[in-house]
């Protein structure tokens, strides 16, 4: 209990700084705009064309408005911290405090979900409205669901970044790394739902843990169903503690590599 | 301006040196820029998958055309004017000084002090498309290599004068990267997708539609008119870029810090 404590005050401490800096936020607001207008004026250009399977526009825009929101949260600032934390040793201060690494990184993060999660979901809710209308399939009983299958899509990529910036400790650059998981959580799942895969390709999609990243939550929220979230989310959570197992122990690795000049 | 290539040169030597220095970086770096580019490929085969024919006017073709001038033009950009990028920072933090006190055009000497070593896999990302998918096609090529480098020079002025704002507003880097997104997008997607508001914004204030769509409509229809406007305007946007960054250098005021470049 009082481990949980000092990781809560570690957050608390994020939270206000992300509270004091909020201009940053607001500043991102214009990229999130951004790319929700490119990806719903492409998507009704494709729909002009035809229908798409198992999709309404509205419901592609809306899964689109969700994939977005979730990525606003799961910035990649962590393997950045990661990274220059590695190579510039100040990492040493963070080993010498009372709390673990990963869990105080993971704290620190969790601390700015807060704001992010109600200023970029009244923007993302705006926009939404603005461009489509509701979401007539949306109702309140999914809103506790949802809130796990996004909780543990956070989890679920700040491991994996963990990982990746680990590797700092081995490899000069780790940038192609973050470059091919980026690209490969992008194309199955943010971009695309699943279902437009090639068939051979869905089944092999469904079994990697990318798409639990973003297809799962906009899955649920365009098209819930009990039977639904009883299927994603238990997978949802049986990647984010294998991530979780994997950073553990490769971090118990990668200390042991660490060398730090003093000056 | 024998004098300006000369320092042009002379600096893309450097740069390539220092990131061949590094070369596990380098090349991880320029491969997996590539790669990451690739992907994009795979998004719109899909697209196209789900309703066969064209989107907004645009065959898969034409979308391959798109991605290898915007990619080619963006690598080309950042890999010998990266700097254009961080005016910012050299006006906010005075680094800029170092740049002032030097006995050349301080905007050649500014734009091509830094490079970007995952630029290197964009530009060669773009001539790698046009080798898979327009290997036997000379006009492609005409107009690709037309694209790549109007684009580049294009894409430098934006990030150019976008950056040029924070000589009047203090930290513009956030007006630069939002420039430089628009301009990411306006380039990789269909011109048709959006609004003719936008559209009059990628031939305008972001030109993103004169270095990649432009070339595309000339690569399928010649017409000299066309190509000259472009040029035209290109021309016009790059000098009005120069002339802005001239004027809001006046308002610069020179810091105290201290600064070595290596």
């Amino acid at each position: 209990m009082k481990a949980l404590r000092k990781y809560y005050v570690i957050a608390k401490v994020s939270f206000t700084n992300a509270l004091a800096y909020r201009a940053s936020v607001f500043s991102r607001f214009g990229f999130f705009t951004l790319y929700i207008y490119v990806f719903m004026s492409l998507w009704r250009a494709i729909y002009q064309e035809g229908a798409v399977h198992g999709y309404s526009y509205a419901q592609m825009v809306w899964y689109l408005i969700m994939t977005e929101f979730v990525s606003f949260f799961c910035g990649a600032e962590i393997l950045q911290k990661m990274n220059e934390e590695v190579k510039s040793g100040s990492i040493a201060y963070l080993l010498g405090r009372p709390s673990h690494y990963i869990f105080y990184q993971l704290a620190n993060s969790l601390g700015q979900v807060p704001l992010n999660f109600v200023s970029f979901g009244a923007l993302a809710t705006v926009l939404g409205l603005l461009f489509v209308g509701p979401l007539h399939s949306f109702t309140p009983l999914e809103l506790a669901p949802l809130l796990l299958s996004i909780l543990l899509s956070i989890l679920l990529n700040f491991f994996f970044l963990t990982l990746i910036g680990l590797t700092a400790f081995v490899l000069e650059d780790n940038l192609a790394l973050y470059l091919i998981y980026q690209k490969l959580s992008f194309m199955l799942g943010m971009f695309l739902p699943v279902e437009f895969l090639p068939a051979w390709l869905q089944p092999v999609a469904k079994n990697l843990p990318f798409s639990y990243i973003y297809w799962a939550p906009a899955k649920i929220f365009v098209n819930y169903s009990p039977a639904l979230c009883l299927e994603l989310i238990p997978r949802q959570a049986a990647w984010a503690a294998a991530a979780a197992a994997a950073a553990l122990l490769c971090y118990q690795l990668s200390i042991r590599r660490l060398q730090v000049n003093g000056g | 301006m024998k004098k300006h290539l000369r320092i042009f040169a002379c600096y893309f030597r450097l740069n390539l040196a220092s990131a061949l220095e590094y070369r596990a970086s380098f090349i991880s770096q320029a491969f997996g820029m590539a790669l990451s580019n690739s992907t994009f490929l795979f998004f719109w085969w899909i697209a196209f998958q789900q309703i066969g024919g064209a989107i907004a006017g645009y065959t898969y073709k034409d979308v391959l055309f798109i991605w290898a001038v915007a990619s080619s033009a963006y690598g080309l950009s950042h890999v010998l004017f990266a700097n254009a990028a961080n005016l910012t920072g050299l006006i906010v933090t005075g680094e800029l000084d170092a740049f002032l006190l030097q006995p050349c055009c301080v905007l050649v000497n500014v734009l091509c002090a830094r490079t970007i070593l995952s630029a290197y896999g964009d530009l060669f990302y773009g001539f790698a498309v046009m080798l898979i998918f327009f290997a036997g096609e000379p006009a492609a090529w005409l107009w690709f290599l037309y694209g790549a480098l109007t684009g580049g020079v294009l894409i430098t002025a934006i990030n150019l004068a976008a950056h040029t704002l924070s000589f009047y507003w203090g930290d513009a880097s956030a007006m630069g990267r939002m420039a430089l997104e628009f301009t990411i997008n306006f380039s990789v997607y269909p011109d048709k997708i959006y609004a003719p508001a936008v559209r009059a914004l990628m031939y305008s204030v972001i030109p993103a539609g004169i270095a990649v769509h432009v070339p595309l409509r000339l690569f399928q229809a010649f017409s000299p008119g066309l190509a000259l406007a472009a040029l035209g305007g290109a021309a016009a946007y790059c000098a009005a870029a120069g002339f802005f960054f001239y004027r809001g250098l006046r308002r610069y005021e020179s810091g105290n810090v201290i600064v070595t470049r290596l």
